[in-house]
């Protein structure tokens, strides 16, 4: 049976348990330009990527029978490829350009009228609460919330101590409770 | 096209116990595609196991790329330039493809890892298996299987190739891939190929060889052993005891292979098959039937 | 949630390209999470090339066999990476195969340790014929399915078949004498065994120049056993060790090196396969 390119990621998973690797060349081609974008986005270093990028799809390889079924395969593979960011992470201080903090590029534009819909429609009022946040609790939210990560992952990903993690993260939650009550009044 | 002779055997004798498998058999090969065609027990195989090397003759000469494989350097000299693909091939246990074929490079001396690894996704490309060479050989289909094992055969694209039963088990659409692939290989290099199959033969070589009980039949020019059935292949509504062989085809007429068209019937273009029965006659006709 | 909206392609260049804000750049990275024609859409913004790079090292490292226990043990003693590819293939060095062995010999050393007369006899008959069966489960037509194709390639078969040898006992002696510990009251004959067992490996080389390994090893095997069923039946199971035997054994594994020197070039049977 030739692997098709219009299979589903969850049929293209299981031929890649079977030993496909067909299969496995459209899924990377699927999934590798996106997860390289977001893992740049985090960390600065060209081949800390492309290791990640390797690691993360030599893992989808040797993992793909494990995969449950639940929810999306995208999702499933930033999981792997955050937290084989994190691990490279350890220790190294010099890296690492943590894109989270607000740019202030020059004649950057404002916030289109798509995006702020496309804003409030993934989160809802909880999008203007997070505008609201101070770039240091977004950060702990996003990588907490977003990402998936525990407290000592995040520590490890934003450079900060865990304790400092866990009160930012209380923090932003209350100023969040915050906003959206307030919103609602 | 060079017309320098590859392969020169001159009275090449093999018995198994009792058996004549080869009887002073005189063949050369150049350059280009060679089918060889015979019921089972011809000799083929014989032929070409002795062709590569993996099989004395009981007595004759062998000649091959030029030299006389009798010392060790020469026959290892040989043996780089050929590739072998016998009848049957079993799988070591746990091999993937490409692990399979990577192991048959290493035998023919690739040593350098990176090299190697690039050759032998070459040649499972040409096979049409680079998808599923990650999969365990004996999880693949017989007819994959069988393009495995060619695939080994054109590492290094030797200059001589002998394939024993290549396109057993293989699909159509496959066939016809692999017949593009050895056509090619034979613009440079020898290849002779052994089979049941007569269109593979039709399709693919300029040449044919037909062995019967261990002698030559024939040996020239696809389209001369298919002259030889000119004016001796005819249609009609019911079999005709005059013809050696006959056969109801899709079409509702039947095909009938003789010494000649009585006057007044329906004659039609032979084949290579025609030419082939007319060839062998009773011989070829009992054991296509058991095939 | 299945959403009508869709990122334009200004936020995706803008997102790509690192200026895009934290909050949009969230936005998109979890809308990607859930849609696939977007992300097919943000990789037309992406550089293929490093992407190629890559699922190159990605396929290498996926097609590229892992090597077994035995491959990385040669290539740690200095063995060349291919060579230890092909020897490391033989049956008879798998891994299954010398944990197979490795509890036979438990059972076979703990025989000797309590079973007395006859456990002993065991031991004695196992011991020299464990490499026996390790050589003739490493080469040649009816254990290799790869035998016949194998003689078609420039490779030195006997480079093959002495590097398996020398593989196969560098495994399953000092398997063995780790068993021999077990024998009780062993003092000479804790090794002497090995001079059968060397013995034998040669004779079963030479012969292999003739015949295929398999039968070779069957002779030898029977042979021993007679011996061995002899001594012990004279509840003297260690008459098969006696000197004088010992001195045999020596000149004829000297004999077999010998053959198998002169006669290594023809380890390719070509008549064999009839």
């Amino acid at each position: 049976m030739q692997t098709d390119p219009s299979w589903e990621d969850p049929e293209l998973l299981t031929a890649v348990a079977g030993g496909d690797l067909g299969a496995m060349r459209v899924l990377y081609d699927r999934h590798a330009p996106w997860l390289s974008a977001r893992l740049t986005r985090r960390c600065n270093s060209p081949e800390a990527v492309s290791d990640v990028l390797q690691d993360t799809f030599v893992a989808l390889w040797n993992g793909a029978e494990r995969w449950r079924g639940d929810g999306e395969v995208a999702a499933w593979l930033w999981g792997i490829a955050i937290r084989r960011l994190v691990s490279r992470l350890r220790g190294r201080r010099h890296a690492l350009v943590l894109p989270l903090e607000e740019v202030a590029v020059a004649g950057a534009p404002e916030a289109s009228a798509e995006e702020m819909v496309l804003l409030g429609l993934e989160y809802g009022d909880l999008g203007a609460a997070l505008q609201k946040l101070s770039p240091e609790m977004r950060a702990v939210v996003q990588a907490t919330v977003l990402d998936g990560l525990t407290t000592r992952e995040t520590a490890r990903l934003l450079g900060i101590p865990a304790n400092t993690v866990k009160t930012r993260l209380h923090r932003a939650k209350a100023h969040l409770r915050q906003n959206l009550t307030e919103g609602l009044a | 096209m060079t017309t320098t002779t590859t392969v020169a055997l001159t009275g090449i004798t093999k018995r198994y116990r009792g058996t004549t498998a080869l009887e002073a058999v005189d063949l050369s090969f150049k350059p280009g595609v060679t089918g060889l065609l015979g019921p089972n027990g011809a000799g083929k195989t014989t032929l070409l196991r002795i062709v590569a090397t993996v099989l004395a003759p009981d007595s004759g000469s062998v000649r091959l790329l030029g030299r006389s494989p009798a010392t060790p350097e020469a026959l290892a000299d040989v043996r780089r330039r050929l590739g072998y693909l016998p009848q049957e091939m079993g799988f070591p246990r746990g091999f993937t493809g490409f692990g399979f074929v990577d192991y048959m490079a290493v035998l023919k001396e690739w040593t350098a890892r990176a090299p190697r690894h690039d050759e032998v996704r070459r040649v499972l490309d040409l096979v049409d298996l680079g998808d599923v060479s990650t999969k365990r050989v004996r999880a693949l289909s017989g007819g994959q299987r069988r393009r495995v094992a060619l695939a080994q055969a054109m590492l290094g694209d030797p200059d001589l190739m002998l394939l024993d039963e290549p396109t057993t088990g293989v699909d159509p659409e496959q066939r016809v891939s692999l017949r593009q692939v050895l056509s090619r290989a034979g613009e440079h290099s020898t290849v002779l190929l052994s089979t049941h199959q007569t269109e593979d033969v039709a399709a693919l070589c300029d040449r044919v060889v037909v062995l019967d009980q261990g002698h030559v039949r024939f040996d020239g020019a696809v389209v001369d052993l298919v002259a030889t059935a000119a004016g001796r292949v005819w249609l009609a509504d019911a079999p005709d005891p005059g013809a050696r062989a006959s056969w109801r085809t899709g079409t509702g007429k039947h095909r009938n292979v003789g010494l000649a068209a009585p006057p007044g019937a329906e004659p039609t273009v032979p084949t290579l098959e025609d030419a082939y029965l007319l060839l062998l006659g009773d011989r070829a006709l009992t054991t296509e039937a058991a095939a | 949630m299945k959403t009508t909206w869709h990122a334009d392609d200004a936020l995706m260049a803008r997102y790509v390209s690192g200026n895009a804000g934290s909050l949009d750049g969230a936005s998109l990275e979890q809308h990607l999470t859930r849609c696939s024609d977007c992300r097919a859409r943000i990789a037309t913004h992406v550089d293929v090339e490093p992407l190629e790079m890559v699922w190159g090292r990605v396929r290498e490292q996926v097609q590229a066999p892992a090597p077994s226990l035995v491959e990385r043990l040669l290539i740690r003693v200095g063995v060349p990476a291919h060579d230890a590819l092909l020897v490391a293939a033989a049956p008879s060095l798998r891994t299954s195969w010398l944990l197979g062995l490795a509890m036979t010999l438990g059972f076979v050393g703990l025989g000797a340790a309590y079973g007395g007369s006859r456990g002993l006899a065991l031991f004695l008959l196992v011991a020299p014929l464990v490499p026996v069966a390790g050589v003739a489960f490493a080469y040649g037509p009816d254990v290799d399915p790869l035998y016949e194709v194998g003689v078609a390639v420039p490779y030195s078969t006997p480079r093959l078949l002495l590097l398996r040898t020398a593989a196969v006992l560098a495994t399953s002696l000092p398997l063995v004498l780790v068993a021999s510990l077990l024998v009780p009251g062993l003092s000479w004959t804790a090794v002497t065994w090995l001079l059968p067992a060397l013995t034998f490996t040669a004779v079963m080389l030479a012969a292999s120049t003739w015949t295929s390994p398999t039968v070779a090893a069957l002779v030898l095997g029977i042979a021993w056993a007679c011996s061995v069923g002899a001594a012990a039946l004279d509840q003297n199971p260690y008459a098969v060790l006696a000197p004088f035997l010992l001195l045999v054994y020596a000149v004829l594994g000297v004999a077999a090196a010998l053959v198998l020197r002169v006669r290594i070039r023809s380890l390719t049977p070509l008549g064999s396969l009839s």
